[in-house]
């Protein structure tokens, strides 16, 4: 049966995905690895003492702008 | 970093901030620790949050009130002053409200 979806936006995301060879329906973390830690003020203001855990949710979704 | 000045002259209130922002920071480091756990940077930073908080908790039971069961004790006048001093968000000045952290009955701690 031939498609009739012309909606080229999802086929373009699964092209861009740097997990798309891996296994589907799991979930990936990376490892973290230890740097430089906010000062005790800056940790508890922003939630984090980790920098590269400092993620203030913005109201988009995180794969599409 | 995250050397305060003397907790001797700070004040209720900046003291009691102070163990909330290290117990926090002692709490987020021991997540790490958990899947780290041979992490030799984070097992020198986990000692000296932990030294630091302890000073820190030591100071403020001696200075005002007991914040953990730990550190209670009859006070001469015979009364069980754990229950008579304010608990730690009815402390009053500026930022004193404390949202998180450290709580009178150690909720804190794991």
């Amino acid at each position: 049966m031939k498609s009739t979806c012309r909606n080229t936006q999802s086929a373009q995301i699964f092209r861009s995905d740097p997990l798309a060879s891996f296994p589907i329906a799991m979930a990936y973390v990376p490892w973290q690895s230890f740097h430089k830690l906010y000062d005790f003020h800056e940790g508890l203001s922003r939630g984090t003492i980790f920098p590269e855990l400092d993620k203030p949710f913005c109201g988009r979704r995180g794969g599409y702008s | 970093m995250n050397q305060y000045s003397s907790f001797e002259s700070m004040t209720q209130t900046q003291l009691m901030n102070c163990i909330n922002e290290i117990s926090f920071a002692l709490d987020d480091l021991l997540l790490y620790l958990d899947t780290h756990p041979y992490d030799c940077n984070a097992l020198q930073y986990v000692n000296q949050f932990i030294r630091q908080r302890n000073t820190a908790v030591d100071i403020y039971s001696r200075r005002f009130a007991p914040l953990t069961i730990d550190h209670a004790e009859v006070a001469q006048d015979g009364a069980w002053n754990w229950i008579l001093q304010p608990w730690p968000w009815e402390i009053t000045g500026k930022g004193g409200c404390c949202s998180c952290g450290t709580m009178k009955k150690d909720c804190n701690t794991r």
